[in-house]
């Protein structure tokens, strides 16, 4: 069951956020409950304390507390990595921005008077249902690593190769749409997967996004066109998952 | 034989510290090209011409490198330094050999163990020399611009210092060598060594304090311009608080007479704008005030400005203070200005032109994003990286991948581009120590 926590300091504007939420629960008798609906951040923090669970929240970002909506975010994503959390904002303070990167927020309501909350309330609930019921039986498999705080998470499909970079320990990873960098070691990267292959002391390169493999001039031509790079220490084995 | 191998050996030094200065940017093979075909011209040309066929090789290996490097500065300097180095160091060992080892210059000329140990040591000094050299260039990091400034005064001296040098060496070969000859020649080539010294660290200070000098003048423009976009937001505050007392005014008095009709006239045609103007541009560069470091605010207030001049729409966001970010403050200003140079530059050419910048801050560090609006039809991503290239024709492609390039000699940097549908984001992740 997907549980579902507001904080929202105004009194008017959380008992309508509930009431949307409720309703459209009740209405299309979906598997989800209301567990907390607070001004008070710490309420939601202590259930989470004590409940090892996936919720989808709705965050005031401009709560009266000493730490925002934001910070409050933030503190969630401790407890709690899978879950959806979607802010309510105005206009002014919307950082959109800061909400993906920050807290990997899924999405933001703007609650000025011409946005339709009671609709994208809707939208976020069926989006964190979606979501859930994904992840439980999710297929694709996804590469995810961590850069300081940030967490990089991609498609196996997508990765083309890893290359190390000049500085120590740093890994560039390049994917279709994706150049990323992060601190690791090839060695490592090489185990997680069997169409990994070490094909250049300091390259690792996924075999399903080869197109073409020049044997002379020692390049992997990748699927989008970039070039990977192939020692000839390591070109024997690359001949052999071609002829298969 | 002897001869051919103290000859190859003296070319060998010759082609092998060049690639030592330049930090190996040459492939192997190409460093062993070189080697063998100066010692086969050396070797050739010392037969016929003597002592002048380092003139020859010299010519060759400035070439080379032209070839490879196309920087018509750094192919004449180098080489030439080089030779500065080989006849130094070998007149060095000439005096150990005098001096300590008691051998004399003919010794030198017939003992084959002699001419090996000078040929060797000879070797050693100028890797060494290199490698010092090669750790001025890494530590000078406006190389560049201190090669456009002095690199041709710098050539021309290091020309004329070797023809000095190999003057003097043809009159020492025309009284035959002696001993006495070999030593004057030695500390006459040591001060004239030390005179071009002087005058490149007295070089590379002035030019050091010049760039120095010049960054600050930059920053203190930028912060100039923050600073009169922030007056006409306290002018902007101000004169709204004047209108907003005459606002409540008269909304007062619609409201004692019960007139709502014309409460909500007043209301749609005089208050709603004036919010909307709350959302205009000076009043984007608000979040900035969280940002503590100086010359970033500066480049950043800069580069949004010229964005909203182009009618870009623009968001800052700043949530938390952030004190403090741990990367050298030119490095800093320089990735984030490529940074927003690109997504200013992408953008303008899209029907809702966007560039969001959000400085963030995490338990490990600081996170810099910059989002803007792309062209559906940009090309595939890794082509952005390469030296050269651009969406705006040639030359002018050097912001990626000199992007990169300093991010990869920063430690505790890491870059992310990503490109989704319609937008591109980048990200620089600066981690705490």
């Amino acid at each position: 069951m997907l549980e579902i926590f507001i904080c929202e300091d105004d009194e008017e504007q959380r008992k309508r956020l509930t009431k949307y939420v409720t309703d459209y629960i009740m209405i299309e008798n979906l598997d989800m409950k209301v567990v907390i609906s607070t001004a008070h951040s710490n309420d939601i923090i202590e259930y989470l304390q004590q409940n090892n669970t996936t919720g989808l929240y709705f965050l005031d970002v401009d709560i009266q507390e000493e730490k925002s909506g934001i910070a409050l975010g933030a503190e969630i994503r401790q407890y709690d990595t899978q879950g959806a959390i979607v802010f309510v904002t105005t206009h002014s303070e919307l950082t959109y921005l800061t909400f993906t990167y920050k807290v990997e927020a899924m999405d933001y309501i703007i609650k000025d008077n011409f946005t339709d909350i009671q609709k994208r309330v809707i939208e976020c609930i069926n989006t964190a249902n979606q979501r859930y019921v994904q992840n439980k039986q999710s297929s694709r498999k996804i590469f995810q690593t961590k850069s300081g705080d940030k967490v990089i998470s991609i498609e196996y499909n997508d990765i083309l190769f890893f290359e190390t970079s000049p500085q120590l320990h740093k890994v560039i990873l390049h994917a279709k749409n994706r150049q990323v960098e992060f601190y690791g070691k090839l060695k490592t990267l090489l185990e997680l997967d069997s169409r990994f292959y070490r094909c250049h002391n300091s390259y690792v390169v996924n075999k399903d996004n080869i197109s073409e493999i020049d044997f002379v001039t020692r390049e992997i031509q990748m699927v989008n066109g970039q070039i990977c790079y192939a020692s000839s220490r390591f070109l024997k084995g690359l001949k052999d998952i071609v002829q298969k | 034989m002897l001869l051919l191998v103290a000859c190859m050996i003296q070319m060998v030094t010759f082609s092998l510290s060049i690639p030592i200065m330049l930090k190996n940017q040459f492939s192997p093979k190409y460093v062993a090209f070189l080697a063998i075909v100066s010692s086969i011209l050396g070797y050739f040309f010392f037969l016929v011409m003597g002592s002048a066929a380092s003139f020859i090789v010299l010519l060759f290996l400035m070439l080379s490198v032209y070839y490879q490097l196309r920087k018509f500065i750094l192919s004449i300097l180098i080489p030439t330094i080089t030779l500065i180095f080989m006849v130094i160091s070998d007149y060095i060992c000439g005096v150990i050999n005098i001096r300590i080892i008691g051998g004399s210059n003919a010794s030198i000329q017939n003992n084959g163990f002699h001419m090996l140990l000078s040929v060797t040591g000879t070797m050693v000094l100028t890797f060494l020399m290199s490698a010092i050299v090669r750790g001025l260039f890494t530590k000078l990091n406006s190389l560049d611009i201190f090669l456009k400034k002095y690199g041709l005064y710098l050539s021309i001296l290091s020309i004329f210092t070797v023809v000095i040098f190999y003057i003097n060496i043809w009159i020492g070969q025309r009284q035959g060598f002696s001993d006495e000859n070999i030593q004057a020649n030695a500390i006459l080539f040591i001060f004239y060594f030390i005179l071009l010294i002087g005058v490149f660290v007295a070089l590379t200070r002035t030019v050091m304090k010049e760039s120095a000098l010049q960054n600050r003048q930059e920053q203190y423009e930028q912060l100039k311009d923050y600073t009169e976009n922030l007056e006409q937001l306290y002018t902007d505050m101000q004169k709204f608080r004047h209108d907003y007392i005459n606002i409540l005014l008269s909304m007062s008095e619609f409201i004692r007479k019960k007139d709502m009709e014309q409460l909500q006239i007043y209301f749609e045609k005089k208050i709603m704008p004036i919010s909307q103007g709350m959302q205009s541009n000076t009043y984007k560069l608000g979040p900035l005030h969280n940002l503590k470091v100086q010359e970033l605010k500066g480049v950043i207030s800069a580069k949004m400005i010229k964005a909203q001049e182009l009618d870009i729409d623009t968001v800052i966001e700043v949530v938390e203070p952030i004190e403090r970010i741990n990367l050298d403050s030119v490095q800093l200003c320089r990735c984030v200005g490529i940074l927003l140079d690109n997504a200013i530059e992408e953008a303008i050419h899209c029907d809702e032109p966007i560039v969001n910048l959000a400085l963030i801050r995490n338990e490990r560090g600081i996170l810099i994003v910059v989002m803007n609006s792309c062209r559906e039809e940009t090309p595939e991503l890794y082509k952005l990286f390469e030296k050269g290239f651009s969406t705006k024709g040639n030359n002018r492609g050097l912001g990626l991948s000199n992007l990169k390039e300093i991010v990869s000699q920063c430690k505790g940097v890491a870059l992310d581009t990503e490109r989704k549908e319609k937008t591109f984001i980048q990200i620089l992740e600066v981690l705490e120590p």
